[in-house]
């Protein structure tokens, strides 16, 4: 659970970038990568990830 | 740079598979018509020299539960069929899911090594009868 409440924008697209390849890997579809998939996904690490930021 | 810990980057693979699976759940009927037929050939265990493989095919609806039925081999259909539900849970995650032990031992409440030892006993099982036949 991520308990870090102050993940800056920059801190969670770093994050996601460093996660490339498991995204990739896990938004592929019949071999290829699903845009949609891969889309829902960033906006779902996103959304956990600031979940808990402070106000 | 924030540095990831080991529960967190469990953590963020969860979701990464979830948001996978909740998306196939959501367009099952689309998915369905586009015929999918990914697969990969894994391998489980050695008898006598003779590996044990099975096919392992993405997105389909195998459950942790009735895993005995990616295997061709009869045999060890139904010697993988007689296994605990727990040895089934700990193959299924193992083997389809990609999961490593500790992160099986979170999901199902056990120990990393509760879990080595269910998979290892599991296999031996499933090597022995096999013998026995």
């Amino acid at each position: 659970m991520f308990n870090n409440f102050n993940l800056s924008d920059e801190d969670v697209l770093e994050i996601i970038q460093d996660y490339k390849n498991l995204i990739d890997k896990y938004s592929k579809v019949s071999g290829v990568i699903d845009k949609d998939l891969r889309q829902e996904i960033i906006l779902n690490i996103y959304k956990n990830l600031t979940r808990n930021r402070k106000k | 740079m924030y540095k990831l810990s080991k529960e967190e980057k469990s953590y963020l693979r969860k979701i990464v598979v979830n948001t996978r699976n909740t998306y196939f759940y959501k367009n099952q009927y689309l998915l369905l018509e586009e015929n999918i037929d990914e697969t990969e050939e894994k391998y489980l265990i050695s008898i006598d020299n003779v590996e044990i493989k099975f096919e392992v095919k993405y997105d389909s609806e195998i459950k942790p539960f009735e895993i005995e039925k990616v295997f061709k081999d009869e045999k060890i259909n139904k010697i993988v069929k007689a296994l605990t539900l727990r040895e089934k849970l700990v193959l299924f995650s193992y083997y389809f899911e990609n999961k490593t032990d500790k992160e099986i031992g979170i999901a199902l409440n056990l120990k990393e090594d509760a879990v080595r030892k269910t998979r290892k006993r599991a296999l031996e099982k499933i090597k022995n009868k096999y013998k026995e036949r």
